[in-house]
């Protein structure tokens, strides 16, 4: 059985289905392939937004677009190092 | 022949002077330290639990600074008889038990924080309410064994709340690595205390107490260091 994805390994999840798309994705698409329902992904997605990981765009026909931000860039680069120093010190 | 000093340090004075100076700086260069160089992982996570982790050591060196605030005061007023000690003692002895409550508070929400789900930021405000509250109580009683007392009650409450809330992720063992150094961590800030008042303690028995503190604090520095962007990738490459 496959282990439980904790809340760092969902970010960490759903900023990389953003980037592995060319760092534009519909939100529905995202949605689907992070595999979570939908009220933890409202909850995952507005925490995101917030911590200005990601930010929306739309474009002329008024179709929103999710990307990443510089800090969401740098959120994937530092992950290993992230998750290692928590799990380190059971924060 | 030196001045001796009869008071809570007793021994040659320029000696208590540079051993408070050098404990003083080797801990709070090393807290400090730790708390800037995870300022990174802070910023990018947002993590509860680094912020507490962090907090720990920023709470610490404050508790540091003044307590060789205090040292150095108490050092130079019997040896100079400079008479004013009362009133400046009160106040240093009400930054010390603040910071060093804090820091204790932090230690016990840097464990607890895979359990507390939501409200920290409430709990952020009981941490500073219980803090403040204590320290008032020492600072209206000017007493130094009020604060020893005080730390003593925060660190068993502390063990206490640890054990008996459930947690999330079971542990492996009843005492993990974590739970035995965060513990040594704030029984030696305790330690501290008492050894900082107690005239009775030999200097020799003092300067172990310094050094086993110190041995804690590198400890937990070299993990941290090791768990860094690029001291892991370093590690990586090797």
């Amino acid at each position: 059985m496959q282990k439980k994805r904790n809340r760092l390994d969902i970010i960490y999840s759903i900023l990389g289905i953003i980037r592995e798309h060319y760092n534009s994705i519909k939100p529905t698409p995202l949605l689907r392939y992070t595999n979570i329902s939908s009220q933890s992904f409202s909850e995952y997605y507005k925490e995101l937004k917030e911590k200005e990981f990601i930010r929306e765009e739309t474009d002329k026909k008024g179709r929103k677009y999710i990307s990443l931000t510089d800090k969401g860039f740098k959120f994937l680069e530092k992950y290993r190092n992230l998750k290692g120093f928590i799990e380190e010190f059971d924060l | 022949m030196p001045p001796y000093f009869a008071g809570p340090f007793a021994g040659p004075i320029l000696e208590l002077l540079i051993i408070e100076l050098a404990y003083f700086i080797v801990v709070v260069g090393i807290c400090l330290t730790i708390y800037f160089r995870t300022k990174e992982l802070y910023n990018i996570s947002q993590h509860k639990g680094i912020f507490y982790f962090r907090n720990i050591f920023l709470y610490f060196a404050f508790a540091y600074f003044f307590r060789l605030i205090n040292a150095l005061y108490m050092l130079s007023n019997e040896a100079l008889d400079l008479g004013f000690r009362r009133g400046f003692f009160q106040f240093d002895l009400l930054f010390v038990s603040y910071f060093s409550t804090m820091a204790i508070l932090s230690l016990l929400m840097a464990v607890m924080t895979r359990s507390i789900k939501k409200n920290v930021q409430t709990a952020d405000y009981i941490l500073h309410g219980i803090a403040l509250i204590s320290s008032l109580f020492v600072f209206v009683t000017r007493s130094f064994p009020l604060l020893f007392l005080v730390q003593t009650i925060v660190l068993i409450g502390a063990v206490i709340t640890v054990f008996i809330t459930p947690q999330k992720k079971k542990p492996k063992r009843l005492l993990s690595q974590n739970t035995v150094t965060y513990a040594l961590l704030a029984v030696f800030w305790v330690i501290n205390l008492l050894s900082f008042n107690n005239r009775f303690i030999p200097p020799d028995l003092k300067i172990i107490f310094y050094l086993l503190s110190i041995a804690v604090f590198v400890s937990i520095f070299l993990r941290v260091q090791k768990r860094l962007p690029s001291n892991a990738k370093k590690e990586k490459q090797a």
